[in-house]
C-alpha cells in the first residue's frame, strides 16, 4: 500500500506538501486537518487554539522546542489518526503523539514532522512530480 | 478521501490566503484567523451537525522557511 498526495499549488512555481490527517476525536466525531509535511521538524506541532478547539487534551508538563522563530514551549497530547488518499485508508494503530504549542512566537500552521509520522511511514518526496508518497513501515 | 480535501487542493483559494478555513461538503463555511477558529468551529458544529469537517490554513504566496 502506498498513499500518494500531490502538492498544493500556492503560486506559479510554488507548491507545498500539504497532507490530510483525519483526527478521530474523543467525542466520537472526526475532523480532517491539513498539515505541512516537514522533514526538518522533529515533531508534529499544532497551534494551541486549534488543539483546544478540537478538544485535544495536552499534558501539564511542558517541553522546550527550538525553531526558526526561536524557542517555544509545547505540551504533548495523543490522538488517533487515519490517513486517506482516496484509494487507501490507513489507520495508524496507536495514538499519535503531537506537540501542542503553549507559548513563544506562534507558527501559524500545523507542522507534520518526522516523529512519529516518519516512523509510521516510509516517506518519499518527489519535487519533480510535486507528489509525496507514504508507505506504511509496519514497524509494529 | 474527503471531498473537501479535493476541493481544497484544486480550488484557487488565494483570496483566503493566510486564513484558516473550515470546509464542509466542498464549501467554505467559515474562515478567519487562528484566534477565531474555536468560535468558528463551535458554530459550524451546530449548523452542520454530523457533517464531516475539514480544517486547513490557506497558504500564502510568500517563500516560507520553518
Amino acid at each position: 500500500m502506498k498513499l500518494s498526495f500531490r502538492y498544493k499549488k500556492v503560486a506559479d512555481g510554488m507548491h507545498r506538501p500539504l497532507i490530510p490527517l483525519q483526527f478521530n476525536l474523543n467525542d466520537g466525531t472526526s475532523v480532517t486537518i491539513v498539515g505541512l509535511l516537514d522533514s526538518g521538524s522533529d515533531v508534529i506541532l499544532i497551534p494551541k487554539e486549534i488543539a483546544e478547539s478540537l478538544g485535544l487534551k495536552a499534558g501539564r508538563k511542558t517541553h522546550e522546542v527550538d525553531g526558526v522563530g526561536g524557542k517555544i514551549k509545547v505540551a504533548k497530547a495523543g490522538i488517533r489518526v487515519n490517513v486517506d488518499d482516496g484509494r487507501h485508508n490507513y489507520r495508524i494503530p496507536h495514538r499519535l503523539e503531537v506537540c501542542v504549542q503553549q507559548s513563544g512566537s506562534m507558527f501559524d500552521n500545523i507542522l507534520v514532522g518526522r516523529v512519529p509520522l516518519f516512523e509510521e511511514f516510509i516517506v518519499e518526496f518527489n519535487e519533480q512530480a510535486s507528489r509525496v508518497k507514504l508507505r506504511p513501515s509496519h514497524r509494529h | 478521501m474527503d471531498a473537501s480535501y479535493e476541493y481544497f487542493m484544486k480550488e484557487d483559494l488565494s483570496k483566503y490566503a493566510g486564513d484558516w478555513v473550515i470546509i464542509v461538503r466542498e464549501k467554505i463555511v467559515a474562515h478567519g484567523s487562528r484566534d477565531h477558529i474555536a468560535k468558528m468551529l463551535r458554530q459550524i458544529k451546530q449548523t452542520h451537525r454530523g457533517e464531516p469537517l475539514f480544517i486547513a490554513k490557506v497558504p500564502e504566496k510568500t517563500v516560507q522557511i520553518v
